[in-house]
């Protein structure tokens, strides 16, 4: 082995080698760093935060008995049915009238079911995959590229909000994918959501209609029209026992 | 090791390499043919998109993982990113105006995905044709007004698929001109 000279620290060749490294290490991150700033001025580019909670109250005294508006705006919005199979008993629905009568006194009360959006869902809990989860701003959503359809969250879900789809669905709306072998259920109109426009089609199919049982908003905008029906009237959660916290409330049940 | 034997080494690594350039120099030469799909895309009138083309080939299911994810969990929407807007622009038409689906044989997915015999299962959930008319699509303006959805009918050149008369009648331009006021 050959003794090798000890040699004196070259400062100057140090520097040199740290810069360039520096600078091609800045030349390769910045293509990055500048390509995902650029956007159009239509698109959404932040993430949904939690400083939004979106939720709804729906007075039962104002649903109108036989009235499926609804339903059939939900259906619309979402192409629930554009291709048709007419199985009622398997066919997906994400909002559903029901009619609950108090055998004692004989009062009938209709009021329409949908996904609770709970603050503690019971079906995120369960999911195995994950891919049933609650959004940020508090719309609880199936990830249908992560779920596998096994139907645990149909069975954990205590208002049987979800729906499996059966068949092969040839045609989807663009705005919404949705397929066979997924579960589904109210997204409380996401796409809107995220297009800035905050109504849901069946809020306003029941305004369209004259009823205007359903009021959608902003549970954590006190300013909003939904939170100060919320102050103003007594409102309840169904099985409020679960602490759920669910996002949609009711009056009058 | 000795200062010659180290010179050898590198010289040898450098022809190596050097060859195996050579050969693979065809590669890069591929770059520059045209393989556009001439079935009437919008797509077509267009250099590149989202990104440049051969990146396009080579990274375009990345893309999609990454941006689905940071769309239904984050709801980032950037709509040149979005598979709704893929299909608008490369999806081809029939004479009519009407869309053939996306993922159909000798379509634009297909001519790639039926060599390299991937299969894409994108289209059991998403749709295979644009469909604005049909629905609210993240893309629309917030609020469209029927007169706004005739424009944009025209303007994609879609005008058998549009809601009402394909023509613009004079009612609407008089509304889109904010001489009248609209109908909702």
């Amino acid at each position: 082995m050959v003794d090798k000279q000890q040699e004196p620290v070259d400062n100057e060749r140090r520097s040199f080698v740290g810069k360039s490294v520096a600078g091609i290490g800045a030349a390769t991150i910045a293509p990055g760093v500048i390509f995902h700033a650029v956007a159009d001025a239509g698109d959404k580019t932040t993430p949904v935060s939690s400083k939004n909670r979106w939720g709804m109250l729906i007075d039962s005294a104002k649903c109108a008995d036989g009235c499926s508006a609804c339903v059939e705006a939900c259906d619309k919005e979402n192409g629930l049915t554009l291709s048709g199979f007419d199985r009622p008993k398997t066919d997906p629905i994400w909002i559903r009238k029901v009619k609950l009568k108090d055998n004692l006194t004989g009062h009938v009360t209709n009021l329409p079911m949908l996904c609770q959006h709970c603050e503690n869902p019971p079906c995120a809990d369960v999911c195995p995959t994950g891919a049933s989860f609650r959004r940020a701003d508090g719309i609880v959503l199936v990830d249908r590229h992560t779920c596998i359809g096994c139907r645990y969250c149909m069975m954990a879900c205590p208002y049987k909000a979800r729906s499996f789809i059966h068949e092969v669905i040839p045609e989807k709306l663009s705005s919404v994918p949705r397929g066979k072998g997924c579960v589904e259920s109210c997204t409380l109109c996401v796409q809107r959501q995220d297009a800035g426009n905050h109504t849901t089609a069946c809020q306003e199919a029941c305004d369209k209609e004259g009823h205007n049982a359903i009021i959608f908003g902003d549970l954590n905008n006190e300013s909003s029209e939904l939170s100060q029906a919320l102050k103003k009237y007594p409102t309840r959660q169904i099985r409020a026992d679960l602490k759920l916290n669910t996002g949609v409330r009711y009056k009058n049940i | 090791m000795n200062h010659r034997s180290r010179t050898t080494g590198l010289a040898v690594t450098l022809v190596i390499s050097l060859v195996c350039l050579f050969f693979t120099s065809s590669a890069f030469a591929e770059e520059g043919k045209e393989r556009k799909f001439s079935l009437g895309y919008e797509a077509d009138k267009l250099e590149n998109c989202v990104e440049p083309t051969e990146y396009m080939r080579s990274n375009h299911f990345e893309l999609l993982l990454h941006e689905r994810d940071l769309t239904v969990h984050e709801g980032i929407r950037i709509k040149k990113k979005s598979l709704t807007e893929c299909v608008e622009c490369h999806v081809s038409r029939e004479e009519d105006g009407k869309p053939i689906p996306i993922n159909a044989e000798g379509q634009f997915c297909q001519r790639c995905h039926n060599f390299t015999a991937v299969k894409i299962d994108c289209f059991q959930c998403h749709s295979t044709v644009p469909n604005p008319d049909k629905g609210w699509t993240a893309f629309n303006h917030p609020i469209v007004t029927p007169e706004m959805d005739k424009v944009r009918s025209l303007h994609q050149g879609f005008a058998a698929n549009a809601q009402q008369d394909s023509l613009l009648d004079s009612d609407s331009l008089d509304v889109l001109m904010g001489k009248q006021q609209s109908s909702e």
